[in-house]
């Protein structure tokens, strides 16, 4: 499986999986913290950012981890520790009850809903991918102004007003431009994350406390092994990364040695 | 989906969008005196004449415009002068806020709300017109048929765009979702406006009333102009006026248009 992915450092691999209309570049404020320390390998999933997408309507967060899982395969990579973000943190714990990852830090992860997921966040992320689609010709100059930069992420993280206008302008773009979204959000939204039981590394949940995509509702706790760590990050928002970089990058690298 | 359009004429490119229970040919008069110094694109918004609905029981100006963007991107158009009446000058503001106007003219534009909602006067109105036309039409429609094709039309119609205007009135599957959407939903994105922007009213429309004319909702630099005796159809009553409007508000932003 070729997945697009980009590999810094040196040390105990570490798995970066992004969110829904994301790409691997979310992660540029937390590499150089964790290339530092690690064998970092931050992937576009399926359908993301550089990789091309699965076959079909409807793609499970479970068919995008059986499809990292081969791309772990093909660069020879048995077990690996996993941050995900979003989505991201739901193929994390897909590969963790997979018997793939030694360790899983989920930030902002979605799948932990019980029978309906939150109707308000994923509206938000419609429109905003509807709006992204249709400004992508415009993207370059809307961006450059502060105000769209603050409207157009806030629903993202806290500090959008500060997010730099390269980071805003990939984000947008990816956001705007990947062709697995609608069919990746019907996967999301067909079924929960529901292999808690079999996950046994150490498993770390980390919300920020003003994520507006993934509310507390789902955030099932008993959806997940009970050894987890929870976290609230404070002063953060459904991409913590941009929020809070120092605090994301610690979090990951506790999360692989402890426990 | 995207919408229909007719394409004509050469030069710089020209949208014009119709309003609420109307039709791309509501633009007939004024299209010949247009195509030869612009490249004409007049659209059937969705669920207006030829165009499909948007799925969804309450339709907002955006969600027009993100469709109406989705047609220029088929035709590979960044961005285009934009005339809209009525609820079309609703969308024209969405489109500049999505980056897609080179120049808007909204003439007795929607959206411009002095709070929340259009006057409930107006709306009421509107939905009663709508109602009787649509409960009547399908004994009524026989003689505007005969109508069409015998009696004199004014404003230069004929008598295919008089049909087509009454039936987009009364049948059109867009008409509900649409006014529950805009009259309800305000333009608030007038900082987002970098381009030459003009408002145009009718002192004597009756449809959008003066205090649904809110000056705030517009940038600073836009140019208000007011036609002594003209309703709410200005682009019929006052074509001249309109068109010379046209080419002053393009030819500010494009250089070789000055007529």
């Amino acid at each position: 499986m070729k997945l697009a992915h980009d590999r810094f450092g040196e040390g105990a691999p570490l798995l970066l999986v992004h969110g829904i209309g994301s790409h691997r570049k979310v992660w540029r404020l937390v590499l150089d913290r964790l290339a530092a320390e690690r064998d970092v390998i931050a992937i576009d999933l399926p359908g993301f950012g550089d990789s091309a997408p699965l076959p079909g309507d409807t793609v499970t967060p479970a068919q995008l981890a059986a499809a990292v899982a081969a791309f772990l395969d093909d660069i020879g990579l048995d077990r690996v520790d996993v941050a995900g973000n979003s989505l991201g943190g739901w193929v994390g714990f897909e590969l963790a009850a997979a018997g793939r990852a030694t360790s899983v830090t989920g930030l902002g992860a979605a799948g932990l809903y019980t029978d309906s997921p939150s109707r308000s966040g994923v509206r938000r992320l419609v429109a905003s991918r509807r709006l992204a689609r249709a400004a992508r010709p415009a993207l370059p100059r809307l961006l450059r102004s502060r105000a769209v930069r603050t409207r157009s992420f806030r629903d993202q993280c806290v500090h959008a007003a500060d997010l730099p206008y390269a980071i805003a302008l990939e984000a947008a773009s990816a956001y705007g431009a990947c062709p697995g979204f609608e069919s990746v959000l019907r996967g999301s939204l067909s079924g929960p994350f529901s292999r808690g039981a079999e996950i046994t590394v150490p498993v770390t949940a980390a919300y920020g406390d003003d994520d507006r995509i993934i509310p507390r509702s789902a955030r099932i706790r008993s959806m997940l092994p009970a050894h987890t760590t929870w976290l609230t990050f404070a002063d953060c928002g459904h991409v913590p990364m941009w929020d809070d970089p120092d605090l994301v990058a610690s979090t990951i690298l506790k999360t692989g040695t402890d426990g | 989906m995207t919408p229909a359009y007719e394409r004509s004429g050469a030069g710089p490119p020209l949208l014009l969008i119709h309003g609420l229970g109307g039709v791309g040919r509501y633009w007939d008069a004024l299209v010949p005196r247009l195509t030869e110094a612009y490249d004409v694109i007049v659209v059937d918004l969705p669920g207006f004449g030829r165009s499909a609905p948007l799925p969804a029981p309450v339709v907002t100006s955006r969600d027009l415009a993100v469709a109406v963007a989705g047609m220029l991107d088929a035709l590979a158009i960044a961005d285009v002068h934009v005339v809209g009446h009525s609820l079309g000058g609703g969308v024209a503001f969405e489109l500049g806020a999505l980056g897609r106007a080179r120049t808007i003219i909204g003439l007795a534009p929607a959206g411009l709300w002095g709070g929340e909602h259009q006057a409930t006067v107006s709306r009421l109105r509107l939905q009663t017109t709508h109602i009787v036309t649509s409960l009547s039409r399908p004994v009524a429609r026989p003689f505007v048929k005969l109508a069409t094709r015998y009696a004199p039309l004014p404003h230069g119609l004929t008598g295919d765009a008089a049909l087509a205007l009454y039936d987009s009135y009364s049948g059109a599957p867009g008409f509900d979702p649409v006014l529950r959407g805009v009259t309800a939903t305000p333009f608030t994105d007038g900082d987002l406006l970098t381009m030459p922007v003009t408002a145009v009213f009718g002192t004597k429309d009756r449809v959008i009333l003066s205090g649904d004319r809110n000056r705030d909702r517009l940038p600073a630099h836009t140019r208000w102009v007011e036609l002594r005796g003209a309703s709410h159809n200005v682009p019929w009553e006052r074509r001249s006026d309109i068109i010379r409007t046209i080419h002053e508000t393009t030819g500010s932003a494009e250089t070789g248009v000055s007529r």
